[in-house]
């Protein structure tokens, strides 16, 4: 058996493994510590996946498929959980919480996002996905003395294990209908199974699958779940779960739904069309009215997986390359806002959107990073968020779906809304009396800059990313 | 076929059961009744091993580990038969939901019985061996995957069931207590009538 493959999954899983080990035996002040080992697990295992060869078969008894998809995503989730690493240090530190545990669930949840990127069998993708989760339900109850952060578990425990449920109905069917679970036997028998007398089974296997993953990726009507959970989670774990969490969940849908079932696109994708439009508008309407900037946040990430929806709704290459190219630019722009609010909150627990009046002022730095973040969410030129939103009305267009392209642009518009108003508080409001300067700890500050790197690198040269996501989109549609 | 639809009905009864069961302890039992006979649905499918491994593991050792916990956390407490129902109209869109997927499978079946082919099984098909050749084969990922999520389990349950304990012993850096002390102060003096609101602690 050659384990060669994965080997980054064994390294990321050891590093946790062994920060579970070492945690009784280490002092409250060399934590840490945990953070360097956790922070070197990762880099290696960016490097060992960055070794890997490109070929596209099967390993590992057909269960794992390393092409340029697998590699991306791997890289994908492992600079997100570096990025996430750095932004908690401080966090988790100064609640006087157990920072080794903490970082050990992150490496699980990696894994297990890693292991769902690598896959190419329903099996081994749904044990991936259960493994992320379970971690991810752990982590948003991390802070148990909150009541918000036990809500945000409790929700996010029950709701994902109900879509846990349906997804795995959803591929008992599937395989009942092809005897098969690797997802490349599927593209074929689910084809053939439809003009079998079998087509209401596949209908209702695919609707189950759809969405259960919808469930995961929080889209509207699915999406009941998730402000509650994001808003009441540790900082640092809603960035987590918007970003690894969500990117995972499209993992699973461009491989079971796009590859997988690829040949009925013409069947699903008017209904992914349907969800796309439906979930940027809800996302970004009820945004209006938040005032817990991590609340409204959680409805902008739900916009921004309406508009990654787009590039899946289409079926085409473009837009399965459009849509990995906004993932890339989405991971940025979330972790670039949440470095600077986990940075605020490290002293200060106040998540309301007047809790940042006169940030211009008080810190300018993380100010003009947050305000960059907005313009990225909103599609300003020079951001990623702005090639990632041209890219997929492209795509749109490209498609024959022109009138999504409508719905990118009029929801844009409509997201200035409340993106302004934290931009305008922000800048113009006058500082509270008592506000101060806000110290950042040089962990804070090394996620903030990369972040910032990420979202402004991606809006001037996107070039090598979208070449980068041409190519890892290459073998999702067949 | 018939042995199958006996089975598979009891099966669908015990896990109605489980779901409806007011007691905790009858929804254990229930339980118990649904993984064996999901047990006899293994044996007659010619995978003897899980079905043994089912009926050892979770009839047993899992269903036990069950009614410990809800020894420790809640078996005395009696269920209030007259509670409302907290999910207001979640029985028909389950009973809703559940008659559709019946037809359509039941559908599917009829159309699928007449050109039904079994395949022939390999030899030693769900015996000890061939189970174990497919854990530590091809399923080798998904088996180590599933054990670093029981691990990730463990670890959760240690990170959240102790993680207050510790904060209480830890000396606090902050007085953190100070807001909610006077607004504690107040709501007993308002419900003390013999002390005034500002009476103030003894």
């Amino acid at each position: 058996m050659n384990f060669g493959a994965v080997w980054p999954e064994i390294v990321v899983s050891g590093v946790g493994t062994l920060l579970v080990a070492l945690d009784p035996f280490v002092s409250a002040a060399r934590q840490r510590w945990f953070g360097y080992v956790c922070l070197a697990g990762l880099l290696l295992a960016g490097l060992l996946t960055l070794g890997e060869p490109v070929g596209g078969g099967s390993v590992l008894g057909g269960m794992v498929t390393l092409d340029g998809f697998s590699m991306l995503f791997r890289l994908i989730f492992l600079a997100a959980a570096a990025l996430v690493v750095l932004l908690s240090l401080d966090f988790i530190l100064q609640r006087g919480k157990d920072l080794g545990e903490f970082l050990s669930l992150l490496c699980f949840a990696t894994t297990g996002a890693m292991v769902m990127a690598i896959s190419r069998d329903v099996v081994s993708l749904y044990v991936g996905l259960e493994l992320l989760s379970i971690s991810s339900y752990v982590l948003a109850a991390f802070l148990r003395d909150e009541s918000g952060s036990h809500e945000a578990g409790l929700k996010y425990l029950l709701n994902g294990a109900l879509a846990s449920a349906i997804l795995l109905f959803g591929l008992s069917l599937t395989y009942g209908l092809t005897g098969q679970t690797s997802i490349p036997a599927l593209t074929h028998g689910l084809a053939s199974a439809l003009h079998t007398g079998y087509a209401p089974v596949v209908w209702l296997a695919v609707g189950m699958v759809l969405a259960a993953l919808a469930f995961k990726i929080a889209a509207a009507p699915f999406h009941l779940w998730a402000p509650d959970a994001y808003e009441g989670a540790p900082t640092p774990v809603t960035g987590y779960l918007m970003v690894v969490a969500e990117t995972a969940g499209f993992v699973a849908l461009l491989r079971i739904v796009d590859t997988g079932m690829g040949p009925l696109a013409a069947h699903w994708g008017p209904w992914l069309a349907g969800l796309a439009i439906f979930t940027m508008t809800v996302g970004n309407v009820t945004a209006l009215w938040q005032r817990n900037i991590k609340r409204m946040l959680a409805y902008s990430s739900i916009a921004q997986v309406g508009y990654v929806l787009v590039g899946l709704a289409v079926a085409t290459p473009g837009g399965v390359s459009a849509a990995i190219f906004y993932l890339v630019a989405y991971l940025f722009t979330t972790l670039g806002a949440f470095a600077v609010i986990a940075a605020l909150s490290v002293r200060d627990p106040g998540d309301a959107i007047t809790d940042y009046a006169g940030l211009g002022r008080r810190s300018p730095a993380l100010a003009v990073v947050l305000t960059v973040c907005l313009a990225s969410y909103v599609g300003i030129p020079a951001t990623a968020g702005f090639m990632g939103k041209l890219a997929l009305i492209g795509a749109a267009v490209h498609g024959g779906m022109a009138w999504l392209a409508v719905g990118i642009a009029v929801n844009s518009a409509i997201s200035i809304g409340y993106y302004w108003t934290v931009a305008r508080t922000m800048w113009v409001d006058p500082a509270p009396a008592d506000g101060g300067a806000v110290a950042v700890s040089p962990a804070g500050a090394t996620s903030v800059a990369l972040t910032l790197v990420g979202v402004v690198f991606l809006g001037i040269l996107p070039q090598a990313f979208f070449w980068l996501s041409h190519w890892a989109g290459a073998g999702i549609l067949r | 076929m018939i042995s199958f639809a006996l089975i598979g009905a009891a099966a669908v009864a015990a896990a109605i059961g489980v779901v409806t069961a007011r007691h905790p302890v009858h929804s254990v039992l229930w339980l118990i009744v649904h993984l064996c006979s999901l047990a006899v649905l293994y044996m007659t499918l010619h995978a003897p091993f899980l079905g043994l491994v089912q009926v050892l593991l979770y009839a047993g050792a899992v269903m036990v580990l069950f009614l410990f916990v809800l020894g420790l956390l809640s078996a005395r407490t009696r269920p209030d038969p007259a509670e409302p129902e907290p999910l207001t109209g979640q029985l028909g869109w389950t009973i809703g939901a559940g008659v559709v997927i019946a037809a359509v499978l039941l559908l599917a079946a009829g159309a699928g019985a007449a050109g039904a082919n079994p395949h022939a099984l390999p030899a030693g098909f769900g015996g000890v061996s061939a189970f174990g050749q497919a854990l530590f084969g091809p399923y080798l990922l998904p088996f180590e995957a599933t054990a670093l999520a029981l691990l990730t389990a463990i670890v959760g349950v240690v990170a959240l069931s102790t993680g207050h304990d510790e904060a209480m012993r830890r000396p606090p850096t902050e007085p953190e207590a100070e807001p909610e002390g006077p607004a504690l102060d107040v709501s007993h003096a308002a419900m003390d009538p013999r002390r005034g609101v500002g009476g103030g602690r003894d």
